[in-house]
């Protein structure tokens, strides 16, 4: 459906199914029935500018083994996008009643409200409350907004699933019969900003993705120099080797060649698959460890499609919903 | 990092404050006087923070005697020392919990000359009680680089805390910020964390747990807890590695330092390590459950260092 926005006079296309909408020329987010401001509208202010992001990607990227000597001179930025993504938060309550004693599992949910995610993002990130300020227009030089794109009941559903499937397991242990209560509270829509940086680096396309906030490196690939792909194809073939001649040797000395071979190779194929991996690409993807894995761009559709088949499946078990 | 939202000045000196919208108290960078800017009613206790030339100075002190820095000590250059004082809840939760499950022993019995190995379930139902130490970050999503060793470290330094009301404000220099989880939220998240502990704990005990049951009662909780910590980010070749620090003694938290080429050889020999200790183990055990069992951990040792063979950075912990 077609709208046009209070502020700015934008006009802008939402889903049919929701109710609240974001202009994604000048940030301002209003319930579509009414028209009237969303109250519990917050975002972050950048904090780190396109090009502190882009002096954080490379600092990152020059320490990963393999990369060009040269990458930080020839590397050229092409193209930056700041996306706010629309994000809500959801503080979740589980109690359940047994023998005396209460079972509890409490837990801040934070997920983006988005049927296709524009970059790609970690999937167990927390987006930082640091620096959340309720939402001012003026307050925003660029940046392009996305509007919520799924029902706030929904993801209200899948917040309220995923602490059920850790409080389910507690109360399935203590009591299998106890009625399980799920508390509710949504902290609000907050649209948190995440830049996608492209660049060049001799003819390959390269894409960068920084969080806005904290600096924070979420993906970057880099390419892998030609002497770094051999080298580490020479390291892989060193260590079958190696493990297949320690296996043939201990076999020998133990009268049981074909064990000894077997033990000796089977850990170096597994020693062997990181640097092999390496060696495979040219172009290599540094990924944030801390958050879990990085979410695809259709990842969030999927977790909230999962989410809401678990809710399907609880809601034989004792599941009020409050 | 902060950055200056609105502006706010010195209310003795005029000079402009860097501040979040989450900031309790601005330290003025001029003249050192502290700004409230927003009211607080409950009781805060602050542990007083060491200096930024002091953390610059231990950081300095750290590369001209650590092992792997001290020969690439002048190539490292300082790119920031920044921090903050970052609010926790301290609790104490007495924690019963009740639990069945089954153990699955492995015994070896005589049968005639031979002597095997046999596997058996056995119901195991047992009590624990614990009084633990919890501690609640007050923020939401601030796990960044090192807090649980922030924590861990003041839970075995204990150092004194000051009233926020009584501190010497020309010590503090780093920027205050605010709570975002209220004091019932963050009771709820400290009982919830002491039963995930006793869970564990049951868990660990058998093999598979059939039930549990726990009680947890908060006997104390601290006023909310402002612990100064300090992180410094240096380059060495162009990239980034970050060392973090606790503010009150300088103790170095957690460190990402680089790879050297002797490192990669060190992992190069581990992962062929792996291979000598499955290799060694096969050929020399009786049993399938030995055999296999060093396989996995030759085959998991070989598969770690292999990973750290082509790693960017490797981290160091404080002792």
């Amino acid at each position: 459906m077609k709208l046009k926005c209070s502020h700015c006079g934008g006009e802008f296309e939402v889903p049919e199914d929701v109710n609240i909408a974001t202009c994604p020329y000048c940030g301002t987010t209003f319930e579509i029935s009414t028209g009237k401001l969303e109250s519990k509208h917050y975002f972050y202010p950048m904090i780190y500018d396109s090009n502190e992001a882009y002096e954080t990607l490379k600092a990152i990227l020059i320490r990963q083994f393999g990369i060009p000597s040269d990458f930080k001179e020839k590397v050229s930025l092409i193209s930056r996008h700041l996306h706010y993504l629309p994000i809500y938060i959801f503080y979740v309550e589980g109690k359940a009643e047994c023998e005396g004693t209460e079972i509890l599992e409490a837990e801040y949910v934070a997920i983006p409200s988005m049927r296709i995610l524009p970059i790609p993002i970690p999937a167990e990130y927390r987006f930082p409350i640091k620096g959340r300020v309720y939402f001012k227009p003026q307050m925003l030089k660029y940046g392009k907004f996305y509007s919520p794109q799924l029902k706030i009941e929904h993801l209200e559903k899948y917040a309220k699933a995923r602490v059920y499937r850790r409080i389910s397991g507690e109360v399935e242990l203590a009591c299998p019969k106890a009625e399980v209560t799920l508390n509710c509270k949504c902290e609000g829509l907050t649209h948190y900003p995440i830049w996608e940086l492209q660049y060049v680096y001799a003819g390959f396309k390269l894409r960068g993705v920084v969080d806005a906030v904290s600096g924070e490196v979420f993906s970057a690939q880099y390419p892998m120099s030609t002497f770094h792909r051999g080298m580490a194809i020479g390291m892989s073939l060193s260590i079958l080797a190696s493990g297949m001649a320690i296996g043939w040797m201990i076999g020998q000395i133990s009268s049981h060649p074909l064990i000894g071979i077997i033990g000796g190779i089977i850990p170096a194929v597994a020693g062997a698959l990181h640097p092999l991996r390496k060696s495979a690409y040219k172009i290599q993807e540094y990924r944030s460890q801390t958050h879990g894995e990085l979410m695809d761009e259709s990842g969030t559709e999927n977790v909230i499609k999962e989410g809401l088949k678990i809710v399907s499946l609880i809601s034989n078990f004792n599941f009020k919903l409050q | 990092m902060v950055t200056a939202i609105k502006e706010y000045r010195c209310k003795r000196c005029g000079a402009p404050l860097k501040i979040t919208p989450e900031t309790i108290v601005a330290i003025c960078g001029y003249c050192g006087y502290p700004n409230w800017i927003s009211h607080v009613e409950e009781q805060i206790l602050i542990i007083p923070s060491l200096s930024r030339d002091e953390v610059k100075f231990s950081f300095k002190k750290r590369i001209s005697e650590d092992f792997d820095l001290r020969k690439i000590k002048d190539k490292i250059k300082i790119v920031t020392v920044d921090g903050a004082y970052i609010p926790f809840y301290f609790y104490t939760v007495r924690a019963e919990a009740y639990y069945e499950g089954w153990r699955v022993e492995t015994v070896a019995v005589k049968r005639g000359k031979r002597t095997i190995l046999e596997t058996r379930r056995k119901m195991v139902r047992d009590r624990i009680c614990s009084t633990l130490k919890i501690s609640i970050l007050a923020r939401r999503g601030a796990e960044d680089f090192s807090i649980k060793e922030l924590t861990d470290y003041y839970r075995y330094a204990n150092p004194e805390t000051v009233d926020i009301m009584q501190i010497d404000w020309s010590k503090v220099k780093l920027p205050i910020l605010k709570t975002e989880i209220p004091v019932d939220e963050a009771d709820i998240l400290a009982r919830d964390k002491a039963m995930n502990i006793m869970r564990e704990k049951a868990k660990s005990k058998v093999s598979e747990l059939t039930k549990f049951i726990c009680r947890a009662k908060i006997l104390e909780r601290s006023p909310l807890t402002l612990l100064p910590y300090w992180y410094v980010i240096y380059s060495y070749r162009g990239a980034q590695y970050r060392a973090a620090y606790a503010g009150w003694d300088r103790h170095l938290l957690t460190a990402q330092e680089p790879i050297m080429p002797y490192h990669r050889i060190l992992y190069f020999i581990g992962s062929v390590a792996g291979c000598l200790i499955s290799s060694l183990g096969m050929v020399f055990s009786h049993h399938i459950s030995t055999l296999l069992l060093s396989l996995i951990i030759g085959g998991g040792i070989s598969f770690y260092f292999g990973d750290r063979l082509v790693s960017d950075v490797r981290i160091e912990r404080g002792v």
